[in-house]
């Protein structure tokens, strides 16, 4: 019962560490063209990427103070918001940061495929000591 | 639950009046854990999203929010000191993880010289005949000292750590290091005890010697009310002078090497000191007369023999403890001698 309470716990956090690179990528790709902050929300996770809104208003403002991603007040339905969209920079960032990621999944996706075809071949040798 | 119809503008004035309740009181919890500089900016921000949730959730309901339900729209962003601390700039801590192994190892080592003055400082009272209260404050008096040094030390480092930070130091310090100007590695006899555990084996040790040498010089420390009868023979007065010269720098090392890592050369001046304590007991054992009457002149009946069963076992006790003292002395120096240096390098080497 512990154990399996540790290997879920353990797991979370893998899948934690795992999603957070890539919501960064989601962030940024999703604000090519402009949104708020709880569109930008509501959108990811209609594309089935869950952000809680925790994470997701401080990374924007870390986006922006790192030149990632340009914001302006704007009214949108008789409210004033805060809009954000990528930036110059953020743009040459993003091109290069997806460059990378298919590089990632191509190499992975490889590994995982070489393991999956010969399973038995790479069992390790029992130590006879 | 009957719905009462509403239009859209009539919805947005009801959630926004009702959920600006709850709202604001979110917010203004908020407020403490945001940078100050942005603190308006992002509660307006923050502000705006969820009241566009609110309505969101409005129109897929087709009624007002509840007020449970406003409270759990705000509930699903957490707690307000943990969502306000996420917009920090940096990670809070007093000391960086650069600092603190440095932060830690002046801290031992100032420790460790402070008890060292406080032990010493204890011994010489003792020796020259102060009250044991003085004695026993000085020693406390460890304490009243560190616990401020403790303090101005902290600050001291948290200090050069923003310091370091500012100015980019440690990129500066470590942009242009090479490999091959890495110190040696010097070779470490494993098992080492912990920090704690030798910590506590000194204090024991100076407390144990304090009280040796007080009690020396008054017996009803050491005998208790048998003080009455008997005393030490003249020998542990001659030998009086060596006892505070070794337990003084027993304790030294013992401090030394609380902050030193454990090497084999540490190990031979442990046995070094063992030795010279064996020696005492061999000298003590051999000259014998350890215990005599407190008062020779007219002593009380049957303190004689008393000090006769006395003297007796004391004889028996210390030869036994030199043999087997002797014996554990040269089964460690064998252990020592054996002992082949551990190496550096565990991993595989990558030479050719």
């Amino acid at each position: 019962m512990e154990h399996s309470t540790q290997v879920e716990s353990t797991l979370e956090n893998l899948r934690m560490e795992l999603r957070r690179g890539t919501l960064i990528l989601a962030v940024l790709s999703d604000l090519r063209s402009e949104q708020y902050g709880y569109t930008l929300r509501k959108d990811l996770s209609e594309q089935g990427i869950e952000i809680d809104e925790g994470t997701l208003y401080p990374l924007l403002r870390r986006l922006e103070t790192q030149g990632l991603l340009v914001s302006q007040w704007r009214e949108d339905a008789k409210r004033n918001k805060r809009f954000y969209k990528l930036s110059e920079s953020g743009e040459i960032v993003l091109k290069q940061l997806l460059q990378e990621w298919q590089n990632i999944n191509h190499a992975l996706s490889n590994i995982i495929e070489r393991h999956e075809t010969q399973p038995a071949e790479q069992q390790p040798v029992a130590d006879q000591s | 639950m009957r719905l009462s119809p509403l239009n859209n503008s009539q919805w947005l004035t009801r959630v926004k009046e009702r959920a600006m309740q709850l709202l604001d009181r979110y917010l203004e919890a908020m407020r403490f854990w945001l940078p100050e500089s942005e603190q308006e900016d992002i509660l307006k921000e923050l502000s705006e999203n969820i009241l566009a949730q609110a309505e969101d959730k409005q129109e897929e309901l087709g009624r007002p929010l509840t007020i449970e339900e406003e409270s759990a729209l705000l509930k699903r962003h957490g707690h307000p000191m943990l969502f306000g601390v996420r917009y920090g700039r940096r990670l809070q801590y007093l000391i960086g993880p650069v600092m603190y192994p440095f932060y830690k190892l002046v801290l031992k080592i100032s420790l460790a010289i402070l008890a060292i003055g406080h032990i010493i400082n204890a011994i010489v009272l003792a020796a020259t005949k102060h009250p044991p209260g003085e004695v026993i404050t000085s020693m406390f008096g460890f304490f009243g000292a560190a616990f401020p040094m403790l303090g101005w030390m902290t600050v001291v480092f948290a200090i050069l750590d923003r310091v370091v930070e500012k100015y980019k130091l440690l990129n500066r310090w470590t942009g242009d290091w090479d490999p091959k100007t890495l110190p040696q590695v010097k070779p470490r006899v494993q098992n080492r005890e912990s920090f704690w555990k030798k910590l506590l084996g000194v204090c024991a040790e100076s407390v144990l010697t304090v009280w040796w040498i007080v009690g020396l010089q008054r017996p009803w420390m050491l005998f208790g009310p048998a003080a009455a009868l008997i005393t030490f023979g003249p020998i542990w007065y001659k030998l009086y002078p060596v006892f505070v010269v070794l337990g003084i720098t027993s304790i030294v090392f013992k401090c030394f090497t609380l902050v030193r890592p454990e090497t084999a050369t540490i190990r031979w001046m442990h046995l070094a000191f063992k030795a010279a304590g064996l020696a005492i007991i061999g000298v003590l054992a051999r000259t014998g007369n350890l215990v005599v009457l407190a008062n020779q002149a007219n002593p009380p009946q049957n303190a004689t023999a008393l000090v006769s069963v006395l003297e007796t076992c004391l004889l028996i006790g210390l030869s036994i403890g030199f043999v087997i003292g002797v014996v554990q002395l040269g089964w460690e120096a064998f252990r020592l001698l054996r002992r082949r240096p551990e190496t550096a390098v565990r991993g595989v080497s990558t030479c050719a």
